[in-house]
């Protein structure tokens, strides 16, 4: 009986007009989506490659660059915002980073516009409308025109024809995130310039399986909005409604009420910060430099004109951090807020699993920063002690990035929220569809 | 019976739809004041297109409807404020009660002066009962309903009235208040133009009886007639019959 | 007749749940939006009026920020909050600067976005219903059974509905008022609250354009359902694909470099003419300033001498850069244009464009912006700049370089030029919105005609 019910039910969707629209529009928007934005990764990553090939140098200053995700090709986070360089010297510390190689070339700005869209947009926005769509009617199309009553007037327990439902909405909505999971992957696995690693593919199945959580929770949502409601009309207009206020308002304003509650200072009050070290040290810094512009500096001026200008750089990095800190902490705070939206929820644990979210850079300006203590430790050397600095190689830059492990139970709780908001809807989708008036 | 001028009047009326089938091939009818006319017919034979020409919400082919001798195609205002209609199956507006969907209709019909005692008494003449009167009729039976329509073309008070399937899903008791209302109607002295299946209650209550077969008005038979023939067999052989020459 | 029915859709609309909805929609986001917004307001306000009262260096100037941001954020947040002048540069501080600019104006939720996103979709929703929800519940054969005519019918269901709209929307602006007023919002100051009544004119003009439309879709099908996917993919085109294509698509028809390309063009002209003038200033250099003992240097003689010479460079300096900054300008003026005119075709970018412009925040008030910074630039020149020198000695391998700076100024206090900036008037505010004003006007015309004739022949069986 339930196979009969969940056939038919498939198949009905499988006619639909809608559903075929849909289809289509999902299959055209992942392959272009994930092929321009495998292209953008492609040009960073090869700018990267290029640049590290002349980080070597032995000069006053030396630049670090950080390499593209490749899981930016299906969630694109912040990685492209980030900028990709930083100049270290010990002059300053390098508080964020500049630049985007990208855009020199110029070329493609316009369409990174139009790339604004990746993979879990598509899911988060599109695939979530269309599932809305698919679902709207689920039961009170068929209360509408009368077959509802003629499926009820078997010997079919009530139970069993919402869960044939269910299951039907949830093998369709598999099916299209299906064809366009493997549509993407297609795109990626056939570009030369991408390539996963074992931790990559275990983070792009986790995004995948993430996804279907997503979906079926709006699927669960359009069941339990068609169950409560008595025309398709009805349904469509709530749900719309709803789709509206939990994928687009809701992030947008838990957003503007996290700038609001937890504020940050603004730019002027921090240029003022950095003006007081600045002129702490002016006394020192202007006593190296005299050293210094000697005809001939002895090596004490020079330590001297070294440790002053470090000490400065520390402080005013001090400066930095402490915005950065509190910078992270808005955000988290945001993060925080906008939990009550699945849409959002699933964005975070995306990005995050991606590592194209604001911990990775952190973790990486993390690394920035270690390198510069060794660098200026070095540096140091060739004052004090040249034939050990000759021996001393240049630091080489590392950072801790994310292990999967890691990734994974720190997304645990928001996968675990998607879960429990499904079984809710379904539950109540349930019990609605118990009590419900067939006439 | 007086033999003035009817009320409602088909005169050579065919409808030719734009993917070519052919719903009316010159239909000629009259319904004089307080007749009763039955149309019967299967499904698809035409009865519907009539009453939708005569309420010009489709245009004739050839031919012509008249209203109270105007022709509904040229001036469907005036005609429209002699007729009456009362459609099947009809959802109303759910979120107002019985009582200001009468009003709202009983105004559009120019019957604004009305009080809350005028719209009560028609509700009652029709059987509605007394609580449903201020209740919302979106959990109205589609009997309520149907009753509800009826008080809507009563309460216009005009001389022709047009009913689409009157009686289709009433119980057997509304059925008989129907006829009954339909019965003080006729004796009111308003033109009745009924198209049903129900070929029982068309017998009762219709002064004359039209079978359509086929967008033709084939057989048409006064009371009278009806007393030695059987209707009913009449009715069942036409259904039976080879289907008529396509035109 | 009219009144019966326009009544009648009145009460239907206020008694659905789509009524509450949105009731509770406006209530909640409107009012919360001005506060946010004129919070954020008064603390960009007071930054500026701190760094204005202490600037010391008065080669920077501040820019107001505009109070009617607390209704339409626009460009305020990428406009920059200080300029800093030198010689042949200026420096923009405190933005998000993007270059494109006008992907900026979307995506803020600020009242005009709730107007043109939120309520854009609830008026083509709920006027897409209005039609076949009325056949599918049978009534419309009913009411056409009466003499009243179709067009009184469909002119009924229009202002009923869009009342019903209204109703939720004047609320809501109202309370939002109120509270702003309740908060020091200065309502009736500097003109406004003409502002602000022409900012809910459009936002009404913009509302019935999309109901009409609304109502046009509703008249193409039979079935609600099908109308309301209409409609809110219609609504999608309108509000996120029209303009938000309409910028990448300008930026392929109209090439305009990359703000990095250009700004490294622009380096790489300066550098080379200021590499020419080190070579000629070379000996007089040598002259002057050798480089043995500081304590011997002529600065006075090398100041007083280099002028004759250094004049034509500097003139071809200054002449080369600002046709640089000319030139980009205009194309990416154009390509602005091109892009703003592209997204006219849709009704939510002609309201939003007037709709910022009128709350000082679009694009007339960019370009007014930039054409007062020019002027103070001109200024200060006049004033300082020209007095200024940077010179560069190269050595032809480019291994080494000495820059020596200065300033041939006569001595004296210096009057540093005023920052002129205005807001510009009402009246040309109507005038640089008025091409949007028409376009709203006929996209009301075009789209309720089209209704209206569709209706006429729509099937009510």
């Amino acid at each position: 009986m339930l196979k009969t019910i969940i056939g038919r039910e498939v198949l009905d969707h499988l006619k639909s007009a809608r559903f075929q629209i849909a289809l289509l529009i999902t299959g055209i928007l992942a392959v272009t989506t994930t092929l321009i934005n495998v292209q953008d990764y492609a040009v960073r990553h090869q700018n990267y490659l290029d640049a590290q090939k002349e980080l070597r140098s032995e000069g006053f200053e030396i630049s670090v660059f950080r390499e593209p995700q490749v899981l930016s090709v299906l969630a694109r986070g912040k990685d492209r915002d980030f900028g990709d360089q930083a100049r270290l010297s010990y002059m300053s510390v390098p508080s964020q980073l500049t630049g985007y190689m990208n855009v020199s070339r110029g070329r493609s700005r316009s369409l990174a516009q139009l790339a604004a869209i990746d993979f879990t947009f598509l899911v988060r926005v599109i695939l979530s409308l269309f599932v809305v769509f698919l679902a709207y009617g689920a039961v009170s199309e068929e209360k509408a025109n009368g077959t509802l009553r003629l499926a009820m007037a078997n010997a079919l327990p009530r139970d069993k024809l919402l869960l044939g439902k269910l299951l039907a909405g949830l093998v369709v909505v598999g099916g299209v995130l299906a064809f366009a999971a493997l549509l993407s992957l297609l795109v990626i696995v056939l570009h030369p310039a991408v390539s996963f690693s074992t931790s990559d593919w275990v983070r792009a199945a986790l995004i995948l399986a993430g996804s279907a959580l997503y979906l079926s929770l709006f699927y669960g949502l359009g069941l339990f909005v068609s169950v409560i409601t008595d025309r398709p009309a009805t349904s469509l207009l709530v749900l719309l409604q709803l789709w509206i206020v939990l994928v687009i308002i809701y992030p947008n304003l838990s957003v503007r009420a996290a700038e609001h509650v937890y504020p940050l200072p603004s730019e002027d009050v921090v240029l003022a910060q950095k003006q007081a070290v600045s002129e702490r040290f002016q006394a020192a810094i202007q006593r190296a430099n005299e050293g210094i512009s000697r005809p001939s500096p002895t090596s004490t001026d020079r330590l001297q004109s070294l440790e002053a200008w470090s000490g400065e750089a520390v402080e005013m990095a001090k400066v930095d951090e402490e915005f950065g800190r509190r910078q992270s902490r808005q955000m988290r705070r945001a993060e925080v807020l906008s939990l009550l939206s699945p849409a959002a929820v699933y964005d975070q644990a995306a990005n995050r699993l991606a590592r194209t979210d604001i911990r990775e850079y952190d973790r990486f300006m993390g690394g920035v920063r270690r390198l510069w203590d060794a660098f200026v430790g070095r540096y140091k050397l060739r004052i004090t002690d040249p034939e050990a600095y000759k021996q001393t190689p240049l630091p080489d830059f590392s950072y801790r990035s994310d292990p999967t492990a890691e990734a994974v139970a720190a997304t645990w709780p928001q996968w675990m929220l998607l879960v429990v908001i499904n079984l809710v809807l379904f539950a109540l989708a349930y019990t609605g569809f118990l009590r419900k008036d067939l006439r | 019976m007086a033999t003035s001028q009817p009320i409602l009047k088909a005169d050579d009326l065919s409808k030719r739809y734009e993917d070519g089938i052919l719903a009316l091939d010159h239909l000629n009818l009259q319904v004089q004041p307080g007749e009763v006319y039955c149309l019967l017919g299967a499904n698809g034979a035409g009865k519907t297109t009539t009453i939708n020409l005569f309420l010009n919400f489709i245009p004739p082919t050839t031919g012509t409807c008249f209203i109270n001798g105007i022709d509904v195609t040229k001036d469907p205002l005036e005609a429209k404020k002699y007729v009456a209609f009362v459609s099947e199956n009809v959802m109303l507006y759910g979120n107002f009660t019985a009582r200001q969907n009468l009003d709202f209709f009983a105004k559009l019909g120019g019957k604004t002066a009305l009080a809350k005692n005028d719209y009560y008494q028609v509700m009652r003449r029709v059987s509605l009962q007394e609580k449903a009167f201020d209740q919302r009729v979106k959990n109205f039976s589609k009997g309520m309903r149907q009753k509800l329509g009826i008080s809507i073309a009563i309460i216009k008070d005009a001389p022709a009235v047009l009913l689409d399937e009157p009686t289709a899903g009433l119980d057997p008791k509304a059925a008989t208040e129907f006829l009954e209302i339909m019965a003080e109607l006729k004796n009111e002295g308003k033109a009745i133009l009924m198209s049903t299946h129900d070929i029982f209650r068309a017998k009762e209550i219709g002064d004359r009886v039209g079978i359509m077969k086929e967008g033709r008005l084939v057989m048409e038979r006064t009371r009278q007639e009806l007393q030695y023939e059987d209707l009913v067999k009449i009715y069942i052989d036409y259904m039976k019959s080879e289907p008529l020459a396509i035109s | 007749m009219f009144r019966t029915v326009f009544k009648k859709e009145l009460l239907d609309q206020i008694l659905s749940p789509k009524f509450l909805i949105v009731s509770l929609l406006c209530l909640g986001l409107v009012p919360a939006s001005l506060l946010l917004n004129y919070a954020s307001f008064e603390s960009a306000f007071h930054e500026y009026d701190a760094a204005q009262k202490e600037a010391k260096a008065t080669t920077t100037v501040y820019r107001e920020p505009s109070v009617l941001s607390t209704f339409g954020i626009g460009l305020e947040s990428i406009l920059p909050k200080s300029v800093a002048f030198a010689k042949f540069s200026t420096d923009a501080r405190g933005t998000q600067a993007q270059n494109e600019v006008l992907s900026n104006i979307n995506g803020k939720l600020d009242f005009v976005v709730i107007t043109s996103f939120l309520l854009g979709l609830f008026a083509v929703l709920y006027a897409g219903t209005l039609a076949s929800g009325e056949k599918e519940a049978g009534t419309l054969k009913l009411i056409l059974a009466n003499p009243v005519k179709r067009s009184t019918v469909i002119a009924a269901k229009f202002l009923g509905g869009f009342s019903v709209l209204l109703i939720p929307f004047a609320v809501s602006t109202l309370l939002g008022a109120l509270l702003l007023l309740l908060d020091g919002f200065p309502l009736f100051e500097a003109g406004n609250l003409a502002r602000i009544l022409s900012l809910l004119a459009l936002s009404v003009l913009y509302l019935s354009a999309l109901f009409s439309l609304g109502l046009l879709i509703s008249t193409w099908t039979h079935r609600t359902s099908l109308a309301l996917l209409a409609s809110f993919f219609v609504w999608i085109f309108l509000t996120f694909i029209i303009p938000r294509t309409s910028e990448p698509i300008a930026g392929l028809i109209r090439r305009v470099p990359s703000e990095e390309v250009m700004t490294a063009s622009r380096a790489q002209a300066r550098h080379q003419i200021e590499k020419e003038k080190g070579k000629a200033l070379a000996p007089l250099m040598d002259k002057y300033l050798n480089d043995k003992d500081r304590g011997t240097w002529d600065w006075d003689g090398y100041t007083k001498a280099r002028g004759p010479v250094a004049k034509e460079f500097e003139e071809r300096l200054g002449q080369t850069l600002q046709k640089f900054d000319e030139d980009y300008e205009r194309a990416r003026s154009a390509r602005r244009a091109l892009s703003l005119n592209i997204s006219r075709l849709s009704p939510a970018s002609a309201y939003t464009q007037a709709a910022l412009n009128v709350c000082h925040t679009g694009i007339a008030d960019l370009e007014n912006f930039s054409r007062s910074l020019q002027a103070h630039y001109g200024q200060l020149f006049q004033v300082l700049f020209r007095y200024q020198f940077s010179d560069i000695f190269e050595s032809e391998d480019g291994s080494s370089r000495r820059q020596m700076g200065g300033d041939s100024r006569p001595s004296g206090k210096i009057d540093y030029p005023k920052f002129r900036y205005v807001f510009p008037a009402y009246e040309d505010t109507l005038r640089a919105a008025a091409p949007d004003i028409i376009l709203l006007v006929l996209f009301n015309l075009i789209f309720f005609a089209a209704a209206y004739f569709s209706f006429t022949r729509y099937d009510v069986r």
